[in-house]
């Protein structure tokens, strides 16, 4: 199988897993073609004791929680620079809209909030979330993605739906 | 709380071009491999060439020393005064 079979067969699933965690067009393109550049420089060393579609998708969330680490760091930066300097709005950062082109339009403000709350998350938790609940994953495909135990996914999913709701709570309580 | 919605979230199409914006990806990657490579050539000669000089510097020094023994075991001796 050449680089570009491999692309051809698994680029919408790697872009739609990125999607779901950063929602908007522009980072999931992004995320879409490190994570492509990884599989093209990597492919010597995987050793196929996992699918190759287990392998792309556990580079996948790996790229994505980067990308989302490096966003809050530039944030961060962000938030300082602005203290010093007063004009400093083209160092600002502005985070993308919701544009998640996946969502029916009358699901968009719910999914906008839930989506919100999900971002919260630790990282297990989130991605946990994602595969079992979006990409529709059982637990057992889930745990070997996640190179997890079924319960140990089976706990994660439970915590993040408590999380959830505690958020929900809250955020209806004020 | 109503996650079955996230279920119905549908699946989307790649964006056109996209393999053509990860193969100048690849490129770009190898260019950029080149000069780290020279970078780590330069630091391990500079690394060996100070190695190099302070086996030099000390080497020299146990050479000095020698000498001043031999001139001290044979009274050799800077002091030109003859009648001490």
């Amino acid at each position: 199988m050449n680089f570009q079979e491999i692309y051809n067969e698994h680029k919408n699933r790697v872009y739609n897993l990125a999607l779901n965690y950063v929602q908007n067009l522009e980072d999931a393109e992004e995320i879409t073609q490190d994570v492509f550049v990884t599989v093209y420089q990597s492919f010597h060393s995987f050793q196929e004791n996992s699918a190759l579609q287990t392998w792309i998708y556990r580079i996948t969330i790996n790229n994505a929680l980067d990308f989302l680490k490096a966003k809050k760091r530039k944030k961060r930066f962000a938030f300082f620079t602005s203290i010093f300097y007063e004009d400093s709005n083209d160092i600002k950062y502005n985070p993308p809209e919701f544009n998640h082109p996946g969502v029916l339009l009358e699901d968009k403000e719910a999914l906008e909030n839930l989506f919100k709350k999900i971002n919260t998350l630790p990282d297990k938790q989130k991605t946990a979330l994602i595969l079992h609940k979006i990409e529709q994953k059982s637990q057992k495909e889930v745990a070997e993605i996640m190179t997890l135990s079924s319960k140990a996914v089976e706990s994660l999913i439970q915590r993040a739906k408590i999380n959830l709701s505690k958020k929900i709570e809250t955020n209806e309580g004020k | 709380m109503d996650l079955e919605k996230l279920g119905k979230i549908q699946k989307v199409e790649t964006p056109p071009f996209l393999f053509t914006k990860i193969q100048q990806k690849i490129e770009l990657s190898k260019k950029e491999k080149m000069p780290k490579n020279i970078s780590w050539a330069l630091s391990i000669s500079f690394a060996l060439l100070l190695v190099i000089n302070g086996f030099v510097f000390f080497n020299t020094n146990s050479k000095t020393n020698t000498t001043e023994n031999y001139a001290s075991a044979i009274h050799l001796t800077s002091n030109n005064s003859l009648y001490k």
